[in-house]
């Protein structure tokens, strides 16, 4: 067994695909490092100049009153009127550089909108303020740096603040990514089934070396990521481990970096197993690289256009593909909520992974292999 | 060279991930005429409750406001405001009880006007339809000043031109308008994915069974040539089964007709000076004609490049890696009016979204005068001829073989 995984690793490692992988990979980690870094990614003076318009918007749609407390509005003009309020402090405190004064408005904001979510006529202005999750994930996060003994300063996202961002900015395609990778993992067997018939091996011994061969390919993959990334680090602030996140998971949580981190780089190596494992039962299936990515595709797309089924079948597994959505709470967003979560995602792929091995064990011999 | 394209054509359709490709956009496009059109909400509905809203708290304004003088400016503008809009409010409310879709269709044309110049020079003073205002949109004002300057010009057309009209056509749901609406859409992105995707294997597929190949005594480049026109062909043909769908939304919304204009945003116009001259319009069959073109230009270049690859890299995913990132290239650089920073309209890759650049929403998001569709055309044209030309140059070499 051992000898037959250092042969197929040494096969698939000069592999031309494999290589231009690793290379996209490289360069892409390496791009979006630099350019994160270039715009002063997650800096609040840029990202938060152009939110209080809204705000302005939604005032429009009222009459304008007296906003008092004994004032004749109603409790929700009120209540947007405050957040105007809020905005402006906030902006004040970002040109005056107080960064105490700013959380303490941007948690005073989230509270107020928190407040709106349930009075009357919210429907008004729901378009033009964020989602309910979206409000209790930034309130939470407030409310963390606000207990803090100083909080952060006005600055772009250090490097374990911006490894989050990556994570969950490439953990939403990962899927995609490995099982377009792995699409041909048997084909070449299927051209030259003299070479497969030379082991004096089970077949399913066999794909499960070919399995553990890309998997740790797929691993490779992750660590050149990181490796890559870097770069931020370099250039701007390194940061400390006890950055935090607030995600969505059953219910807001706060993670430090090393929780997200590990979490969201676990997922993603089990995320390559279920790709590879269901690539191999497709190839064998279908025989042609193409037809397996279209499956690939459709099984991930379906429940995206039929978001329906979110509620119908919660067990579905390719509704977990997607894990940085599940954690920032989309699930819980759109004309059919759903409480998926990305913990549950993890027991359901893994289940699923399981039952698609015994599928490997029990139904795929080589003798499907003979008549290719 | 005939019975080479003839032989090229059968592999072509026995392809099992072609038959597949056609397969799929079938299943999108019925997808989207059952699930996706009926659901469409366009911002400028034919919303009557919406109209009575807004004339009633117009009405209620200048109630208030009645007999007063001394007032603030801003209120004294109002006051001498109101009248006229509300005057071509009720003309459309009128109109709508009545049913006389003419008549709703003039005033409104005149609403749209009259509005979009109002709102676009007040300031912050009023604000256009609050859908625009999405959360986080920096440029809602730019793009409700498009919308309304869009719909006004859609508007005369309808009043002007002699249509069948109906609540479909105003609000852009029959099958010919929705066909319009996705090219300068996500259209063509799908469109030229499948070209790519049909393209991919198209040369590399000889090289497994190079003995077939060599049954037809032709040039190298013969053949390019005839597996070019192949692609071409079959990319083409992609834009059947997503007539389709089309069928199926003509038969519930109406089919509209090829002569409906469609408005092209006027970029000699500066958009600090709005008015009446801000869209000019095409016919809809130009319109079409002008995307197929365009589209075709595409085709022509993608295959080009795929070929160009299959004959130097020889990697069958190289090719999709390639054809797809030419496709989205411009997603990293595009930023929204940035004209004067940018030399972006020198990139082929700028003019991906035909339909756009057609109708001139590009040069408007852009915030430009230069992303033209001549320019366009030229520069996927020149992209072409390159790639054409290098492929001339390999493969007519006596040591190159495509197949080794």
């Amino acid at each position: 067994m051992i000898r037959m995984l250092k042969t197929i690793f040494l096969v698939e490692r000069t592999d031309k695909k494999t290589l231009f992988a690793l290379l996209a990979i490289a360069v892409f980690s390496l791009a979006i490092s630099i350019y994160s870094y270039q715009i002063d990614l997650g800096n609040p003076i840029a990202e938060k100049s152009n939110e209080s318009l809204t705000v302005k918007v939604a005032l429009n749609k009222f009459q304008v009153v007296d906003a008092t407390e004994n004032g004749p509005g109603s409790p929700l003009y009120k209540n947007v009127v405050q957040q105007d309020h809020a905005y402006t402090k906030q902006g004040m405190a970002l040109k005056v550089e107080r960064p105490e004064l700013y959380l303490e408005s941007a948690l005073r904001l989230t509270q107020l909108r928190k407040e709106a979510f349930t009075m009357d006529e919210y429907d008004k202005v729901a378009d033009i303020m964020p989602q309910m999750i979206e409000n209790e994930l930034d309130y939470y996060y407030y409310s963390y740096l606000a207990q803090l003994d100083s909080p952060p300063p006005f600055e772009a996202y250090s490097y374990t603040q911006f490894l989050m961002y990556l994570l969950g900015f490439v953990g939403a395609f990962w899927f995609l990514i490995i099982a377009v990778y792995s699409s041909n993992i048997m084909i070449e067997d299927f051209r030259h089934t003299t070479l497969i018939k030379g082991y004096p091996i089970a077949f399913d011994r066999y794909v499960l070396a070919k399995v553990l061969v890309t998997w740790s390919i797929t691993c490779l993959f992750v660590l050149t990521l990181l490796v890559f990334s870097l770069p931020y680090g370099f250039l701007g602030a390194w940061g400390t481990l006890s950055s935090v996140i607030s995600v969505w998971n059953g219910e807001v949580e706060i993670h430090s970096v090393l929780s997200y981190s590990s979490f969201a780089i676990g997922y993603m190596l089990l995320l390559s197993l279920v790709a590879i494992v269901s690539s191999v039962i497709l190839n064998v299936l279908v025989r042609n690289v193409y037809i397996t990515v279209f499956i690939q595709l459709g099984l991930v797309a379906l429940p995206l256009m039929f978001p329906r089924l979110a509620s119908l079948v919660p067990w579905y597994p390719y509704h977990y593909v997607n894990f940085p959505a599940l954690l920032r709470g989309e699930s819980l967003l759109g004309a059919y909520p759903a409480e998926l979560s990305a913990s549950m995602g993890l027991i359901i792929l893994s289940i699923y992974l399981v039952l698609l091995l015994a599928l490997v064990k029990g139904f795929l011999s080589s003798g499907k292999l003979q008549r290719a | 060279m005939w019975n080479f394209i003839k032989w090229e054509v059968l592999q072509f359709i026995g392809n099992k991930k072609n038959q597949a490709v056609y397969i799929i956009l079938l299943l999108l496009s019925l997808y989207y005429a059952v699930a996706v059109a009926p659901n469409y909400e366009p911002i400028e509905k034919v919303s009557r409750d919406e109209m009575q809203a807004a004339y009633d708290t117009r009405e209620a304004f200048l109630e208030s406001v009645e007999g007063r003088d001394q007032l603030y400016p801003l209120v004294e503008y109002a006051k001498f405001l109101f009248p006229d809009w509300n005057k071509l409010e009720l003309q459309r409310v009128n109109a709508l009880d009545e049913q006389d879709l003419a008549a709703y269709a003039s005033a409104t044309e005149d609403w749209y006007e009259f509005s979009n110049q109002t709102i676009y020079s007040s300031g912050d003073l009023f604000y256009y339809n609050p859908l625009y205002y999405t959360y986080g949109n920096r440029f809602a004002k730019d793009d409700g000043f498009y919308g309304y300057g869009y719909t006004a010009s859609r508007f005369q057309d309808y009043t002007e031109g002699e249509h069948k009209l109906s609540y479909e056509l105003f609000e852009e749901r029959t099958a010919i308008q929705t066909l319009q609406r996705l090219l300068s859409d996500f259209l063509p992105f799908v469109i030229l994915i499948s070209s790519v995707v049909l393209t991919a294997d198209i040369v590399l597929k000889d090289r497994r069974n190079p003995s077939l190949v060599k049954g037809f005594p032709l040039a190298d480049w013969k053949r390019m040539f005839g597996k070019g026109i192949v692609a071409i062909v079959g990319s083409i043909a992609a834009l059947f089964p997503l007539g389709a769908g089309l069928v199926l939304i003509g038969l519930r919304e109406g089919f509209g007709d090829f002569m409906l204009g469609v408005p092209i945003y006027n970029t000699a116009m500066s958009i600090f000076n709005p008015g009446p001259e801000l869209f000019t319009r095409i016919p809809m069959w130009e319109f079409l004609l002008l995307n197929l073109a365009f589209l075709t230009l595409w085709f022509v270049a993608l295959v080009a490049v795929i070929i160009l690859l299959s004959i130097t890299v020889r990697l069958e995913f190289i090719n999709i890696a390639v054809g797809l990132a030419i496709i989205f290239a411009e997603f990293l650089y595009f930023e929204r009016a940035v004209s004067p920073f940018t030399d972006a309209y020198w990139y082929p890759t700028s003019y991906i979204q035909v339909g756009q650049v057609i109708s001139g929403t590009r040069d408007f998001l852009y915030a430009s005068q230069l992303f033209t569709m001549e320019r366009g055309m030229l520069l996927v044209a020149g992209s072409a001829a390159v790639c054409i030309l290098i492929i001339l140059l390999i493969t007519t070499n006596k040591r190159f073989s495509y197949t080794k």
